[in-house]
C-alpha cells in the first residue's frame, strides 16, 4: 500500500530534483557565463583538436575546503587580481577572459575531480591548481588527457617533473627538492645531529621527508626516526611515541592542518617546540595565534617557498579580497594566471595544448617585463619577452617546473604568528 | 681543473673575500652545546685535490669557500679534537658533501663526550634504548585505554540502539560531532566555560537523539521501513550532518577555548596533561553508571528486555516505543559526550566523528552485536591494539590492526567475545 500523498510525492520530486540541481552548482562565475552553453558541454574530449573558442576561460580548482582550506583565500585573490589586471589591460585576443572558481576539496573527498567534470564542461582552456599535490595527482591525468594545461601555484612534490603530463603540466612553486634541501642545511645550522621526520602519508609528505632526509644525513646529520603518519586517524599518540622513543633533537613537522593536532600531542609526550627544535614547511606555515595559548610555537622555524611580495602586491591582493590573513601562493597564482593569459597570447590561441606551447617561451629568453600591460605591448610589437613575476623570476625548466626559486625561511614569535628571518634563492637543479 | 683548485686554495690562502656571497661550506662544532675549538677540518674536491681548510674558531665555527659547485669530501682530523671530546658516530669522519651553486651548505659532525678508544662513546646506549622503548609501551598501553574508552562510549550508543531496534546506525559518529561542536557553540559563540558548556551539549545531544528517535526513526519503523532500507537511510544522514557541520563551521580544525595544548604531566614512564586524565576519568564514571543503570534499575532491565525480545516485551507490559526513545536520548547523550572528549583531548573537526566510527563499529561486532558489556569490551580491545599494534608495524597502518583482530576473532566466535550464539531453526 502506498501511502504518500500527492502533496508528500509532489515534495519528495522537488526534494531530489534540488538536490541534484545543488550538485551541479556551486561553481560562481565571475564573468560572461554564456560561455557554458548546453551545446557546448559535450564538447570537451573535442576540444584539444579544436582551436579553442577565442575566450580564454581559466578555471580556478584550488581549496575551498578540507586540509588546506587556509592556502585557499589568497590563492583565490591571486587568480581574482590577475584577472582583473589583463582584463583591464585589454583581455586576452582582444576579449575579456573568463574565470571559474570551483573547489579542490582535499584528499578525503572526491571534491576535485567533480569540480574538473564541472570545468572541462564549461571549455577550460587552463585549470589553475590544485593547491595539494596529493589533489593534483588525482585529477592531472583527466585534465591533461582533455587537452587542457593544469598550472598550479602550489604544488611541490617532486614527482611531478618527471610525470607524463603530455607537456600540460606547469607550476610556479619550486619542486620539494630546493625546500628539502634549504630545511635540511637549516637543521644542521641549528646544530642538530639527530633528527626526526613525521610526514604525512601522501605524495607531497613523503617527497620532501625524502629531500629533507637527503639534505640532513649528507650534511652529517642522523635522521633517527622517519614516520609517515595517515592523516585521517583519530589521534597520532602512537606515531609520536614512536618519534619519542628515537629521542631526536629536531623535528621536521611535515603536515596540513594535523598541525594542530599533533602540536597538542608532542607536547603532552615532553617533546614539544619548549623541548626540542620543531620545523615547519609550506603546508603548516600558517598563522595560529586562535589555535594555540601565546608561547605554544615560540621559536619554531619553517620554510616557504616564495620570494617576500612586495607591499603594494598585497595591498592590490587586499583590494580583492579585504579578509585576507595570509598571503602564502598568491604570488605564484598571481603568476600562474599571467602567464597562462601572455602564453595564450603570443600562440594566438586559447586553446591549451596552444598555450602549452608558448608557456615555457613567455618565462624566459627575451625582452624582460613584469606586469601583464607591458608584456602585452612587446607581443604586440613582435617580441620575444620574459615574463618576471612577483614570485621571482619563474624560468621554466622544460618539465614545467621552476628552475630558479626562493625559499624563505621564518620564525614562529610568542603569538605564534610567524615573520621572515631571510630568504634563500637557489636553482633547483643540480 | 687543476687550476681552479689550485686557484682556490689561493684565493683561500690569501682570505680573499671574494668567495663572501659564493659557495661555501662551513659548520659549528659542539658538544652538549659547548664549543669545541681548535678542529682541523679539511676539504678536498671529488677527485682527491685539496681545496682548502680551516680550523673551528672560539665559538666553534669553521668555513671553507669552494670555487664551484658540486661534490667536496669534508673530513674532520680526529686526533685534533681535544681530550674527552671524540665523534659521536667513528666511522663520520669524513662526509661526502654536496655543494649548490650560489648556496652555502652546513656540514655537521656529531661530538659526544668519551674516550679516544671509542670505549666511552655512548657508555649507556644499550639500557637507555630498551627503557625508551619500554616507555613507549607504557606510553602506548594508556594510550589505548585513553582511545578505548571514547570507543565504548559511542559503541556502547550503537549497541543499545542495534539491540532495541536492529538499526545498525552509520550515523552515530556523527552524533558525536554534533555533541562536540553544540559544546563549541556554547563555550566560543556564548562565552561560557567548558565546564558549563559540556553538560549542557549532552542535553543538547540527548535531546536531538530523542528527536531523532521520536520524529524521524520512530515513523520510519511504524510504516516497516526494511531494516536495510534503514541501514541505508542513515549512511544518509550520516552524510547530510557531516556537510551540515562543514557548511556551518567549516573544515578547518577548532579548538575550544579552555585547556587547549596543556603541558605533559609525567606519570612514572607515562606522559598525559592533567584534561587527558580528567577526560578518563570521566568516561569511566559514566561507562559505570550506565552499566550499574542496566543491570539494576527498572528501566535498564527493561530495555534488556527489548533488546531480548520487543514483543515478548510489549506483551509483558513494558512500553517499547518509550524505551526505545530513552534509549536514543541516552545513546546520544553518551555519543556527545565523547565528541565533546574527543574535542577537548584532540580538536574538534567535521570529520572527527567519521574518523572513529569504524573503530566504534569493530569494537560492537567484536564485543557482540546487541550486547552493550560486549561493547565494552570490544571497545577497549580494539582502542588497545590500534595503539599498542604500532610497535610492530608503522604506524600510518594502525586501523589494519584493530580490523585484522576483528576479523581473527570473529572467524572463531562469530558471535564476537561476549555475543550469544544465534538460535538456528
Amino acid at each position: 500500500m502506498i501511502r504518500i500523498a500527492p502533496i508528500g510525492r509532489a515534495l519528495a520530486v522537488a526534494t531530489a530534483a534540488s538536490l541534484a540541481l545543488t550538485a551541479c552548482g556551486g561553481g560562481e562565475e565571475t564573468a560572461a557565463p554564456a560561455s557554458s552553453a548546453p551545446a557546448e558541454t559535450t564538447t570537451s574530449a573535442a576540444a584539444p583538436a579544436a582551436g579553442g573558442d577565442g575566450v580564454l576561460t581559466i578555471g580556478a580548482l584550488l581549496p575551498q575546503t578540507g586540509d588546506l582550506a587556509f592556502l585557499g583565500p589568497p590563492e583565490f585573490a591571486g587568480v581574482k587580481l590577475a584577472v582583473k589586471e589583463i582584463n583591464e589591460a585589454g583581455g586576452v585576443l582582444g576579449k575579456p577572459v573568463v574565470e571559474i572558481d570551483t573547489d579542490s576539496g582535499d584528499t578525503k573527498t572526491d571534491i576535485a575531480s567533480q569540480s574538473v567534470d564541472k570545468l572541462l564542461a564549461q571549455n577550460t582552456d587552463v585549470i589553475i591548481g590544485a593547491a595539494s599535490s596529493g589533489v593534483s595527482k588525482t585529477v592531472i591525468d583527466k585534465i591533461t588527457n582533455a587537452g587542457v594545461v593544469q598550472f598550479s601555484p602550489a604544488n611541490t612534490s617532486p614527482e611531478f617533473t618527471t610525470y607524463p603530463d603530455k607537456g600540460l603540466y606547469f607550476r610556479t612553486a619550486p619542486s620539494d627538492v630546493l625546500q628539502g634541501r634549504v630545511l635540511g642545511d637549516l637543521i644542521l645550522q641549528d646544530g642538530s645531529d639527530t633528527v626526526a621526520i613525521l610526514n604525512r602519508q601522501d605524495s607531497y609528505g613523503n617527497g620532501l621527508a625524502d629531500e629533507v632526509e637527503k639534505s640532513v644525513s649528507g650534511g652529517g646529520g642522523q635522521i633517527v626516526a622517519k614516520t609517515p603518519y595517515d592523516p585521517a586517524a583519530a589521534d597520532f599518540s602512537a606515531d609520536v611515541a614512536k618519534i619519542k622513543e628515537a629521542n631526536p633533537k629536531a623535528l621536521a613537522l611535515i603536515s596540513f592542518n594535523e598541525t594542530t593536532k599533533i602540536i597538542p600531542e608532542l607536547k603532552k609526550q615532553g617533546i614539544g617546540p619548549d623541548k626540542i627544535k620543531i620545523y615547519f614547511v609550506d603546508g603548516n606555515l600558517a598563522d595560529y595565534s586562535k589555535d594555540f595559548p601565546k608561547g605554544t610555537l615560540e621559536g619554531v622555524k619553517g620554510t616557504l617557498p616564495g620570494a617576500k611580495s612586495p607591499d603594494d602586491f598585497r595591498q592590490k591582493l587586499l583590494a580583492v579580497d579585504p579578509s585576507l590573513k595570509d598571503y602564502s601562493y598568491a604570488p605564484e597564482s598571481y603568476d600562474a594566471t599571467i602567464l597562462s593569459a601572455l602564453a595564450a597570447e603570443a600562440a594566438g590561441s586559447d586553446a591549451g595544448t596552444a598555450v602549452a606551447g608558448k608557456l615555457i617561451d613567455v618565462s624566459k629568453g627575451g625582452e624582460k617585463c613584469t606586469d601583464f600591460a607591458a608584456c602585452l605591448a612587446l607581443l604586440k610589437a613582435g617580441k620575444d619577452i620574459d615574463y618576471d613575476g612577483v614570485s621571482g623570476p619563474v624560468e621554466f625548466s622544460d618539465a614545467g617546473d621552476p628552475s630558479e626559486a626562493t625559499i624563505g625561511i621564518y620564525q614562529y614569535a610568542a603569538d605564534n604568528t610567524y615573520a621572515n628571518v631571510t630568504y634563500l634563492s637557489g636553482k633547483v637543479a643540480g | 681543473m687543476v687550476f681552479t683548485a689550485f686557484m682556490g686554495a689561493l684565493l683561500f690562502a690569501l682570505a680573499s673575500p671574494a668567495f663572501a656571497d659564493g659557495e661555501t661550506l662551513r659548520g659549528t662544532l659542539q658538544n652538549q652545546g659547548q664549543p669545541v675549538t681548535g678542529v682541523k677540518i679539511t676539504v678536498t674536491s671529488g677527485d682527491g685535490q685539496p681545496v682548502g681548510e680551516a680550523t673551528s674558531d672560539a665559538e666553534g665555527k669553521w668555513e671553507v669557500p669552494v670555487p664551484a659547485a658540486g661534490s667536496y669530501q669534508v673530513t674532520l682530523d680526529q686526533a685534533t679534537l681535544p681530550t674527552g671530546t671524540v665523534l659521536r658516530l667513528k666511522d663520520r669522519a669524513t662526509l661526502t658533501v654536496q655543494v649548490f651553486e650560489g648556496n652555502y651548505r652546513n656540514v655537521l659532525f656529531a661530538l659526544a663526550s668519551g674516550n679516544a678508544d671509542g670505549s666511552g662513546a655512548q657508555p649507556d646506549d644499550g639500557s637507555s634504548a630498551s627503557s625508551a622503548f619500554w616507555t613507549r609501551v607504557a606510553q602506548l598501553a594508556f594510550e589505548g585505554l585513553s582511545l578505548g574508552l571514547v570507543i565504548a562510549l559511542g559503541a556502547l550508543g550503537i549497541s543499545l540502539i542495534f539491540g532495541t531496534t536492529g538499526l545498525t546506525n552509520f550515523a552515530h559518529g556523527e552524533l558525536l560531532t554534533v555533541g562536540a561542536f553544540a559544546a563549541l557553540v556554547l563555550n566560543t559563540t556564548l562565552g561560557l566555560h567548558l565546564l558549563v558548556a559540556a553538560p549542557l551539549a549532552v542535553l543538547i545531544s540527548a535531546a536531538f537523539g530523542y528527536g531523532q528517535e521520536r520524529f524521524f526513526w520512530g515513523p520510519l519503523r511504524n510504516r516497516k521501513t526494511g531494516l536495510v532500507s534503514m541501514m541505508i537511510i542513515s549512511i544518509g544522514v550520516a552524510i547530510f550532518l557531516r556537510y551540515l557541520v562543514l557548511f556551518l563551521f567549516g573544515g578547518e580544525n577548532v579548538p575550544y577555548e579552555q585547556y587547549v595544548a596543556q603541558d605533559g604531566i609525567q606519570l612514572g614512564p607515562i606522559s598525559t596533561t592533567p584534561k587527558g586524565l580528567i577526560a578518563m576519568g570521566v568516561e569511566i564514571v559514566v561507562l559505570i553508571a550506565v552499566g550499574l543503570a542496566l543491570t539494576y534499575t527498572r528501566l535498564g532491565k527493561a530495555t534488556r528486555a527489548v533488546s531480548d525480545n520487543p514483543a515478548l516485551a510489549a506483551s509483558s507490559g513494558i512500553n517499547v516505543d518509550r524505551i526505545v526513545r530513552i534509549v536514543w536520548a541516552m545513546g546520544a547523550a553518551v555519543a556527545g559526550l565523547a565528541g565533546i572528549m574527543l574535542g577537548t583531548t584532540q580538536i574538534l573537526n567535521f570529520q572527527m566523528g567519521q574518523q572513529v566510527l569504524l573503530l566504534m563499529f569493530a569494537g560492537v561486532t567484536l564485543g557482540g552485536l546487541g550486547t552493550a558489556f560486549g561493547a565494552l569490551v570490544g571497545a577497549l580491545v580494539v582502542g588497545m591494539f590500534v595503539q599498542i599494534s604500532t610497535i610492530w608495524i608503522p604506524p600510518e597502518l594502525k586501523t589494519v590492526g584493530a580490523l585484522a583482530v576483528l576479523i581473527i576473532v570473529l572467524l572463531v566466535r562469530p558471535q564476537g567475545i561476549l555475543g550469544r550464539r544465534e538460535r538456528i531453526g
